[in-house]
């Protein structure tokens, strides 16, 4: 299964990032395992079906702001919001009416509303941040006048509209603040410039000698042990390998609260992608196997419980 | 005995907005109401209704039917769709009626009960055949046709819910992507259909719902078994509890039996309904009644809030009257006012 490109304008740009994508990590700038649930991601919002005075509302913003969306010249409405990784669901506020759109994909939500939404995926930070990235070779050796100007070279590649424009919104929405709740806010495309520009990488050859000099590595855990045994030992969890890779623990069928019953279409919460084609099992009760996996269905999720009587042996 | 009894809010004091307006406004209202809800259904899949994320419990034909039980109340549903193994088919749903099905079974055949332990869900169609009833193939429909086609379906094979089949994209198997009722569908149309409020007519002058069934009841002292029989040989998912003077008290469902026959007592169920009723739940969903003045629109706002699978229509003093099931109600907004 994969994700319907026309769906995001964010896709085109994974497609065109992935060969830079696996160069750069190979200079030892490893991607994070967990995306940094800061880095936010510009993400178009859309809507086509008329009106007078648009807005949006969502998990984005708690259900409570509602962002206005600006007018284009094809009459349809648009907004770009930074937001992390993550799905979003949003409606839209046309002329004080709830409604959601058509042209942008749906689901309904535990209560059984009808909203749209939209997900982005660690995918889709890493292929924003290279495009960050992509205007600069070695950030440590340009100097900044020269990365400021590959940086706005970068975002012209990029979807959203002129941003000063946005400032004086003729409905003076910009009036708020950009913070729109739940650790989200407005995107800007001037902060693009801020996140990697002020890190320095130095690149060397030799490998450090805590990789390779056993007596370095035994006083670096001698002194990592010493300083869990002031913290009450919670540092020592990390000198032994885990069993399960630790994203793997959260099962989301344990959050199933099966005496719900405002829960008609056994809503789950939406999982980590990394945990998707697993199986998981349950202890085996009276001969009877209990399996489950979370796999795609077209952009939704389904958690497959196969229940199985023990073969039988003999 | 406990009851739990929830009424529409109904003839009383309807609002003065109601009262202004004329009977050919209320008319046309309902008309254009049910053309928006209808196009609604028409363009919308089963998918869109589905969740982003949800369960999906699949039973393996192999399994004990007794198991199979324990799975169910476990889980809190009352039915699934089932798994043959050998050929990797889908293999139909499990639900309340194959229980009913097997108490008949073993009420015909009392000698077979020694058996009962080695029950396996397979082993359900033979006993369809023994007991003579009405093999029905189980209607399915692709989770990407209209939910307007998904309701036709339903009401044409008298089912009250459909599995959502595709093809995997790789191995070409059948794949169940989930099941869907038609309480949820008229829950969805009642959450996102704001055109539900038009629908201001009362219920006794609309054809099919207005219209007064002839239902059958029982009384607190009937034996359980009786009411088993006549769920089968009525094909009704309920059947209501009266009292003397025909006042409905409480009702007898179908996924009540899922309860009765917990501990695999499918033979000994002479106890009366009344006995029968303290293994309900505790989440009971509740009677919910409504008059023949009711609208439409009171009623989907009930969908909308509460679970319910049926509405009793009882007069002033609470004697039943009717009954409006949700396929009632789904064939009206389907096929009424044409």
């Amino acid at each position: 299964m994969h994700i319907d490109p026309s769906s995001t304008q964010l896709n085109q740009q994974s497609q065109q990032t992935q060969q830079q994508q696996t160069q750069q990590n190979s200079q030892g700038q490893a991607p994070p395992a967990v995306p940094d649930p800061n880095i936010a991601v510009p993400v178009d919002i859309k809507w086509v079906q008329g009106g007078e005075k648009v807005y949006v509302t969502g998990s984005f913003t708690g259900w409570r702001k509602m962002i206005g969306l600006t007018k284009q010249a094809d009459t349809s409405f648009l907004i770009t919001l930074g937001l992390p990784v993550g799905t979003h669901r949003f409606r839209f506020v046309i002329d004080n009416e709830l409604r959601f759109s058509d042209f942008l994909p749906t689901a309904t939500d535990q209560m059984g509303n009808f909203v749209n939404y939209v997900e982005v995926t660690p995918e889709h930070i890493q292929a924003h941040l290279l495009q960050q990235e992509g205007g600069s070779a070695l950030p440590s050796q340009d100097n900044d006048a020269d990365t400021r100007q590959s940086q706005s070279q970068a975002q012209s590649r990029r979807s959203s509209v002129s941003g000063p424009a946005r400032r004086d919104s003729m409905w003076g929405l910009i009036n708020d603040d950009d913070d729109m709740g739940n650790g989200y806010s407005r995107y800007h495309e001037e902060d693009e410039e801020n996140p990697l520009n002020n890190k320095q990488f130095q690149y060397i050859n030799d490998i450090p000698p805590i990789f390779t000099d056993p007596k370095v590595m035994e006083q670096y855990y001698m002194a990592i042990d010493k300083q869990s045994k002031n913290s009450n030992g919670q540092q020592q969890a990390w000198l032994h390998p885990p069993q399960l890779p630790p994203h793997l623990e959260n099962v989301i069928l344990n959050n199933y609260n099966s005496l719900d019953r405002d829960n008609n279409g056994g809503a789950l919460p939406i999982p980590n992608h990394v945990v998707l084609n697993h199986l998981t099992t349950t202890s085996i009760k009276n001969h009877t196997l209990a399996v489950a996996s979370i796999v795609r269905y077209k952009r939704k999720y389904v958690t497959q419980v196969l229940y199985a009587p023990l073969p039988q042996l003999g | 005995m406990a009851e739990v009894s929830k009424t529409v809010p109904s003839s009383a004091a309807p609002n003065d907005f109601i009262l202004s307006l004329s009977d050919e406004q209320i008319e046309h209202d309902q008309k254009i109401g049910i053309k928006a809800i209808r196009l609604f259904l028409q363009s919308k899949t089963s998918y869109d209704v589905l969740p982003v994320s949800y369960r999906l419990i699949v039973l393996d034909t192999s399994l004990l039917v007794k198991k199979s039980l324990n799975i169910l109340l476990q889980n809190n549903i009352v039915s699934a769709p089932l798994w043959n193994n050998q050929n990797s088919r889908f293999a139909g749903l499990l639900t309340s009626s194959d229980f009913i099905n097997v108490i008949q079974y073993y009420f015909q055949f009392p000698e077979k009960f020694e058996f009962v332990d080695q029950l396996t869900l397979d082993g359900l169609r033979d006993i369809e055949k023994a007991i003579g009833v009405q093999q029905i193939e189980t209607v399915s429909i692709h989770p990407f046709k209209s939910l307007y086609e998904a309701c036709v379906k339903m009401l044409e094979s008298r089912a009250r819910r459909i599995p959502l089949i595709d093809e995997d994209e790789k191995t070409h198997r059948e794949i169940v992507v989930s099941v869907l009722t038609q309480y949820r569908i008229l829950k969805f149309v009642a959450l996102n259909c704001k055109e539900t409020k038009m629908l201001l007519k009362p219920i006794r002058n609309i054809q099919g719902l207005g219209t007064i069934k002839d239902i059958s009841t029982c009384t607190m002292n009937t034996p359980v078994i009786e009411v088993i029989h006549l769920l089968a040989h009525k094909s009704v998912s309920s059947v209501p509890i009266v009292d003397e003077q025909g006042k409905l008290i409480n009702v007898y469902e179908a996924v009540d039996i899922l309860a009765l026959v917990k501990g695999g007592m499918y033979t000994d169920l002479d106890l009366s309904v009344g006995d029968a009723l303290l293994r309900r739940a505790e989440d009971f969903e509740g009677v919910h009644t409504c008059t023949l003045n009711d609208r439409l629109s009171t009623i989907m706002d009930t969908i909308r809030k509460s679970r319910l699978h049926r509405l009793f229509v009882v007069d002033d003093e609470g004697k039943l009257v009717s009954v409006i099931t949700l396929s009632d109600v789904l064939n009206y907004i389907l096929f009424g006012e044409d």
